[in-house]
C-alpha cells in the first residue's frame, strides 16, 4: 500500500507468522464477509474472539463483553464504566448492535493503518486481557 | 464536530427509544458521508475559485507591465521635450521653447494619468494576492477537516464490519457448544477451567496419598486403632501424677 497503511488482508501472513501466533497463544483467520475481518482467538484468555478490520487509515480492534439484554442495570452499569474504563489501557467501551438488532457491550482499541505488526499485536493482545477482566469487573451487573 | 454531533442529535430527536438510539451507527455514517460529500464540494469549489483569482491576478501583472512601459514612455517624452525646450530657450527661439512648454504639458498630464492606473492596478494586485492568501488558507482548512471526517467515518466503518463479522461467527455457530466467545463467556470458561485443574490436582494428591499407604493409617487413627500422637491432655495428666505422690524411684533405690 502507498504510505504504508495496512489493508485488512495484507495484515493477516504477517499476524499469522508473528509472535502470538508463533508462541501457540493466538490463533488467526479470516472472516470473508462483505468487508474482511481479521478473527484473533486468544487461547490464554479463555479463547476470547478479538477481531479486527483496517478501513482507510484506521483499524478497529475489537472484543464483545457481553449482551446488553443480560444487564441487570444498564444505567448502574454505564455510570460504573464511565467511572473505570481508564483502567483498561489502549482501549475504550462502547455499545454495539449485530445487524439484527441485538446489542451488546464490546470494547475497542483504534490504531493507525500505518502502525507496525508490532503495535497490532500488542494492541490484540492488550485487548484480549482488557476484555477478559472488564467482563470480571462488570459481572455484578449480568443476570 | 459540533456540527455533526448536532445533525445526529437531530436525526435521533424524537427517537427518544433505544430503537432509535440504535440508529446511532447508521446515522452516523450517513451524516459523515454527507459531510465529506459537503466538503469535498466546497473544497473543489474553492480550489476553482483560487485558480481563477491566480488567473485574474497574473491577466493584471501583465496590464501592470504594460501600464509602467507606457508610463516610462512617457517620462522619456517629458525628459526629451523638457531638453529640447531648454536648447531652444538658450538659443533663444523663444516661440519654439513655448511650444515644447505646452507639449511637456500635455506628456505630463498624459503621465499623471498613467501613474493613477499603474496605481489602480497595483491595488487590484494587491487586493487578488489577498483573496490568494485566504482562499488558500481555506483549502488548507478544507483538506485537514476532511481527513478528520474520513477517520471518524473509517472508524464508524470499521466498528460495523468488526460487528457484522462477530455477528457473522456467533449466527455460524449459533445452537453449538462453541458459539461465537464473548468475553463473559471466556471468563466463565478460564474459571471452569480454574476449577477443574484445582480438582484434578486435588484428585491427583487423594491418589497419591492413598497409594503411599498414608490414607489408611490416618484413617486407623481416627477409629483409635493405631494410636496418634500424644494429646496435651495426655501430658498435662502426666505431671499432675508426678505432683501428688512421691517420684517414682527405681526398686534398688528405696531399700537403702
Amino acid at each position: 500500500m502507498s504510505n504504508g497503511s495496512v489493508t485488512t488482508h495484507s495484515l493477516l501472513p504477517g499476524l499469522k507468522s508473528g509472535q502470538l501466533a508463533a508462541s501457540g497463544r493466538y490463533s488467526f483467520s479470516l472472516i470473508e464477509g462483505l468487508e474482511p475481518v481479521i478473527q484473533a482467538v486468544a487461547h490464554e484468555y479463555g479463547d476470547v474472539h478479538v477481531f479486527l478490520a483496517v478501513t482507510g487509515e484506521i483499524a478497529i480492534v475489537q472484543a464483545t463483553l457481553f449482551p446488553v439484554a443480560r444487564v441487570r442495570d444498564t444505567a448502574r452499569l454505564n455510570d460504573r464504566i464511565l467511572r473505570t474504563e481508564k483502567l483498561f489501557d489502549l482501549a475504550s467501551i462502547s455499545i454495539d448492535a449485530h445487524p439484527d438488532g441485538a446489542e451488546f457491550y464490546v470494547i475497542y482499541g483504534a490504531l493507525h493503518a500505518t502502525s507496525g505488526l508490532s503495535d497490532f499485536e500488542f494492541e490484540i493482545d492488550t485487548l484480549a486481557r482488557n476484555a477478559v477482566d472488564a467482563a470480571a469487573a462488570y459481572r455484578d451487573f449480568i443476570k | 464536530m459540533s456540527g455533526i454531533l448536532t445533525k445526529l442529535w437531530t436525526a435521533l430527536r424524537g427517537a427518544a427509544n433505544e430503537a432509535g438510539e440504535a440508529a446511532v451507527d447508521a446515522n452516523a455514517t450517513r451524516i459523515l458521508d454527507q459531510e465529506i460529500r459537503d466538503a469535498d464540494g466546497e473544497l473543489r469549489d474553492a480550489r476553482v475559485a483560487l485558480s481563477e483569482m491566480m488567473g485574474k491576478q497574473s491577466v493584471e501583472q501583465n496590464h501592470l507591465t504594460e501600464k509602467r512601459a507606457k508610463l516610462e514612455e512617457y517620462a522619456g517624452y517629458i525628459r526629451q521635450t523638457l531638453a529640447k525646450q531648454k536648447e531652444a530657450q538658450g538659443a533663444g527661439r523663444a516661440a519654439e521653447a513655448t511650444q515644447h512648454g505646452a507639449l511637456a504639458q500635455e506628456i505630463a498630464t498624459k503621465y499623471a494619468e498613467q501613474e493613477a492606473q499603474v496605481k489602480a492596478s497595483e491595488n487590484v494586485i494587491a487586493e487578488y494576492g489577498k483573496n490568494v492568501d485566504v482562499l488558500k488558507q481555506k483549502i488548507a482548512a478544507g483538506e485537514a477537516a476532511i481527513r478528520t471526517l474520513k477517520q471518524r467515518a473509517d472508524t464508524v466503518k470499521a466498528k460495523q464490519h468488526v460487528i457484522q463479522a462477530s455477528a457473522a461467527v456467533a449466527a455460524a455457530s449459533s445452537g453449538t457448544n462453541t458459539h461465537a466467545r464473548s468475553a463473559l463467556d471466556s471468563l466463565e470458561r478460564i474459571e471452569r477451567r480454574q476449577e477443574e485443574s484445582l480438582a484434578q490436582m486435588d484428585a491427583a494428591n487423594r491418589l497419591a496419598a492413598e497409594s503411599s499407604g498414608e490414607a489408611l493409617e490416618e484413617r486407623l487413627r481416627k477409629a483409635g486403632i493405631i494410636p496418634g500422637a500424644s494429646a496435651a491432655s495426655d501430658v498435662l495428666a502426666r505431671f499432675e501424677n508426678e505432683a501428688g505422690s512421691p517420684p517414682a524411684l527405681p526398686p534398688g533405690q528405696a531399700t537403702r
